[in-house]
């Protein structure tokens, strides 16, 4: 708690009185709470959970196609991309303050770094990569810590953990030499300790803190990492190398294998993801907005166009939250924050229009490379991200139509910036309210 | 030298073999895909009691009544006996009622009317507006595990199978056929085989083998599309009872129910296209016997395509007989050597075969007499591989893993019995490492497509987005294929299972097609199937097995 900015105040009782209420925890809603409270406004945030960041890389995209091909209703066109890049240049600062830097990848000079499709790109001089787990270089803009892929052509080891779920280093090698048998890429693997036979990735990086433990995972690896490689090689491993402590872990490794370590984008639950969560968790609290995980909003109360108040639920029991101006975070089809009834699409908590592109809802194709339509599936806004006929409810994030965060490579940018401007927005309402005086 | 070449791998050449070996007679089996990859495991999985062509085709309906006996005494390990119903709702004609009731008793179909009180205990998500309920022998039967049965019994009495071999022509001597020439799909290499005679069981595709022998033979493909509901929405099949039409079947299935079908003749029997407005009117006239069909979660729409034999004049094809022909083509066309068989149902494939092949045996000189009809086509599971799998994975999992392999039991066992073995790599469908090893094993180099059909790998909630990647890498693990295999494996296996999620897309599912899209992208980056590379060419690109 010493971290709590001074004069923040604390939300106890039935009936709590943020001047704004973020609703969602995820990477858009977490964003809001930042910028909301950078403006001077007393925040609340109330979650079910961390959204869908397990399932996410733990990286922020910006864009990875060019941006003229972006649809008329994209949310970079609703705020511009001098706006995008502003609020990931604040995202950045305000994570590197809270002690997880993210390292963007190629020059950001509005727009002039997109690059072609995902996995086409990663070359000197251009968009950051990760490497997944089958051995592609995906891109993306701001890198996580220890996820950098090293770049082309520099020699790789991958290390594997056998009993691992979902991960052979096989594959990832062999996806990296790309058809090529003499590129530098080799691959090992060891038996953990006690040689279990399935091995979950979240579990194994909470082992991986432990000191004992890694010192004896260190060990084994030692024993088999080839003698060849110099410093100049990296060492690519699942990205299981530790939790909070990711970057100790990760350093431990660097340093006992005499080698540059990177990490593996694995299939969910992707501990990268829910490093990214507590990075977030971290720097709200150190902010000073006050977060309540495990409530569920299921009621609102709308007046002419205001939200007059959002009931939440959980194992509290039900509270009440009336603020000046609301967020909605709550996410798309994966977050639940748009649920189905039938065949049609709802936005259950304030019953926001949702917009369904017209005609086929798929292509015919599982990756095309314009994407599908059902992903585009979403709430439409205005400028400041208002659905119509709200004064003030703003939305942010995977409930916004007209994206497809997959094929645009997208999807972080879109939370960071329109969570930024949604909370900045909402902060913004509530000073012109004299809502600092409250 | 072979006395007999069957093309087609389907339910009808599988029985078709087993005939032919039960007397004795050499033969192979040559198969353009992997076994059972067309109409007969694409349709409902109905075992007709006969109720549904009682009123017209009385034939047909007697014929479904006996075979339906057999199948069930000869293929147990194939069937659910699920039973069925025929409900009558307020709409539909109570006149037509009455003529089927009769039909029925006529065609020795078992009918008994059902207490309406009774039904909605037993039924509850039948509609309301239900007037009439009779019982019928239906059931459900896998035409996978059926077939596979058929292939196992023949195989065991020296016959042979060779999928992924596409027949591209006949091999003549002047007016006679004397065997086939095949490509290998995988390879591409062609090789002949001969035979003294060639008999086209090829389904949908015997126009084309006919063709080759340049003789007429009408097959009319008539595609049907169906939807795969999640979860059993009924416990027995439930046929609508009026004039047989669209939309009006439903048969539940393992942990799914199947609503079928549409009629629509198609110049290719490769279209197995989903027209979403086939999906549309399936779900509006589900709906009315089943409100819940509007609304309950679709896991996937696929299509089949029905060999109807007739005409081609008329364009409704449900007016076109389901029943069967053989054809000697040497007393019909005056070309020796071959034989074809057109038309039918999955239900009448053991007569069929008996049929083809009391032809064939006359042209052999074998007087051997058919016993499919009395013979189990395989012998009980072993208990001892039963044993060892209740020991292993339960009870519950040891009885679908026993139903899935009933010809392979003691090795799909013994390779669940190795380390890592029981580890669970589909976890809709309860597959385990060791299952799909011990499959993988028996085939060489499977595709995972073939791993799916004979194990219901990524057939289940997740639609193989999690499990496909999973697979692939044990295969891997096992040095089963090489890890540069993987992404095209994967591509192949992906874009098929798309195919039948994208047709029925929509509700509840768009939340599991996003997550599948979501992992395939941005967490794997996977990469799309090749331009110019269809699924049925990586799907047809296992080497399947000799």
């Amino acid at each position: 708690m010493t971290e709590r900015a001074a004069g923040t105040p604390r939300f106890r009782g039935r009936v709590r009185r943020p001047q704004v209420l973020v609703i969602g925890g995820g990477l858009a809603g977490m964003t809001a709470a930042l910028a909301a409270r950078r403006a001077g406004a007393s925040v609340a945030v109330v979650a079910e959970g961390a959204g869908v960041l397990e399932l996410a890389s733990g990286c922020i995209d910006r864009l990875a196609v060019p941006l003229d091909s972006l649809p008329r209703e994209h949310p970079y066109r609703l705020l511009g991309m001098s706006v995008v890049d502003e609020e990931l240049a604040a995202f950045q600062r305000v994570m590197e303050e809270a002690g997880w830097p993210l390292v963007p990848g190629g020059p950001v000079d509005g727009g002039a770094t997109d690059v072609g499709p995902a996995g086409a790109g990663c070359v000197d001089g251009g968009p950051a990569c990760v490497i997944t787990a089958l051995g592609a270089r995906r891109p993306t803009y701001l890198v996580a810590p220890g996820m950098a892929a090293p770049p082309p052509g520099d020699p790789i080891w991958v290390a594997g953990f056998r009993g691992l779920r979902d991960f052979h280093p096989a594959v990832v090698a062999a996806g990296l030499r790309g058809g090529d048998p003499s590129a530098p890429v080799t691959w090992g693997e060891i038996d953990l300790p006690g040689s279990p036979e399935d091995v979950h990735p979240v579990a194994l990086a909470r082992q991986l803190e432990d000191e004992d433990y890694r010192r004896e995972v260190i060990e084994r690896v030692r024993q088999i990492r080839p003698r060849e490689l110099g410093e100049g090689a990296t060492a690519l491993f699942p990205a299981v190398l530790g939790l909070t402590g990711a970057r100790a872990v990760q350093d431990a490794f660097a340093g006992a294998l005499g080698m540059r370590v990177s990490e593996i984008l694995l299939p969910p639950p992707s501990v990268p993801g829910l490093r990214l969560a507590e990075a977030l968790r971290r720097a709200v609290h150190r902010a000073g907005a006050d977060v309540a995980i495990g409530a569920r909003a299921v009621e609102a109360t709308v007046e002419d166009g205001r939200v007059r108040r959002v009931v939440t639920a959980g194992p509290g029991g039900r509270i009440t939250y009336e603020a000046d101006a609301y967020v909605l975070a709550t996410g798309g089809l994966l977050g639940n924050g748009l649920t189905t009834e039938g065949r049609s699409v709802r936005e259950p908590l304030f019953g926001l229009p949702v917009t369904v592109p017209e005609g086929e809802l798929a292509d015919a194709r599982f990756l095309p490379e314009e994407g599908h339509a059902f992903v585009r599936i979403g709430v439409t806004v205005d400028g400041r991200l208002r659905p119509p006929g709200f004064s003030n409810l703003f939305v942010c994030g995977r409930t916004l139509a007209g994206y497809d965060p997959y094929a645009e490579g997208c999807g972080g940018g879109v939370a960071v910036a329109t969570g930024g401007v949604a909370g900045a927005e909402a902060a913004r309402l509530v000073a012109g309210a004299g809502g600092e005086t409250r | 030298m072979l006395q007999a070449i069957v093309i087609g791998g389907g339910a009808t050449g599988a029985g078709i073999l087993r005939d032919l070996a039960l007397r004795g007679v050499k033969a192979a089996l040559v198969e353009q895909g992997d076994l059972v990859h067309g109409t007969s495991s694409r349709y409902h999985g109905l075992l007709h009691s006969g109720g549904r062509y009682a009123v017209k085709d009385p034939e047909s309906a007697r014929e479904c009544a006996v075979e339906n006996e057999i199948v069930r005494r000869i293929a147990p390990f194939a069937v659910e006996p699920c039973g069925g119903l025929f409900v009558r709702l307020e709409q539909d004609d109570p006149s037509y009622a009455e003529r089927w009731v009769a039909a029925c008793r006529e065609a020795g179909i078992p009918v008994e009317e059902v207490d309406l009180d009774r039904l909605r205990r037993e039924e509850p998500l039948l509609a309301e507006s239900v007037r009439e309920a009779y019982a019928v022998p239906d059931a459900s039967v896998d035409g996978w595990r059926l077939v596979q049965g058929n292939v196992a019994a023949a195989e065991a009495l020296g016959a042979r199978v060779l999928t992924y071999r596409k027949v591209v022509g006949l091999l003549m001597d002047g007016s006679r056929v004397t065997g086939v020439r095949l490509r290998n799909v995988a390879t591409g290499e062609e090789e002949c085989l001969e035979a003294e005679l060639v008999i086209n069981a090829a389904g949908a595709w015997a126009g084309q083998i006919a063709a080759m022998a340049s003789v007429p033979l009408n097959v009319v493909a008539d595609r049907g599309v169906l939807l795969v509901y999640h979860g059993r929405l009924t416990s027995r099949v439930v046929n609508r009872l009026r004039k047989p039409g669209n939309g009006d079947i439903f048969v539940p299935t393992g942990s799914v129910t199947l609503l079928g079908t549409t009629a629509t003749p198609v110049p290719d029997p490769d279209d197995i296209s989903v027209p979403q407005e086939e999906v549309d009117e399936l779900m509006r006239l589900g709906a009315e016997m089943l409100p819940m069909a509007a609304t309950a979660r679709i896991l996937r729409a696929f299509a089949g395509v029905r060999p109807l034999f007739g005409s081609r004049s008329g364009g409704n094809t449900r007016e076109i007989s389901r029943g069967f022909v053989v054809i000697d083509h040497a007393a019909e066309h005056g070309v020796q050597g071959l034989i074809s068989v057109a038309g039918g149902k999955l239900t009448t494939y053991r007569l069929m075969a008996e049929k083809v092949v009391d032809v064939a045996a006359a042209h052999l000189g074998v007087t051997a007499p058919c016993r499919t009809a009395e013979e189990p086509i395989l012998p009980p599971p072993d208990p001892a591989a039963i044993q060892r799998l209740i020991h292993l994975v339960g009870r519950d999992r040891a009885q679908a893993v026993a139903d899935r392999h009933p010809a392979s039991l003691p090795e799909i066992a013994g390779a669940i019995d190795q380390p890592g073995g029981r580890q669970i790599v589909c976890e809709c469908e309860q597959v385990t490492a060791g299952e799909l090893i011990g499959t993988a094993r028996q085939l060489g180099s499977p595709s995972l497509g073939d791993l799916r059909r004979r194990t219901r790998l990524g057939m289940g909630t997740c639609q193989g987005g999690f499990c496909g990647y999973r697979a692939a890498l044990l295969l891997v693990r096992e040095g089963i294929i090489e890890a540069e295999q993987v992404p095209s494996m994967l591509a192949g296996f992906q874009a098929e299972r798309w195919r039948g999620v994208r047709g029925g897309l929509g509700g509840m599912e768009l939340r599991a097609a996003e997550l599948n899209y979501a992992l395939a992208r941005a967490q794997l980056a996977m990469e799309p199937l090749p331009a110019g590379k269809t699924v049925e060419m990586i799907e047809l690109g296992g080497a399947g097995n000799d």
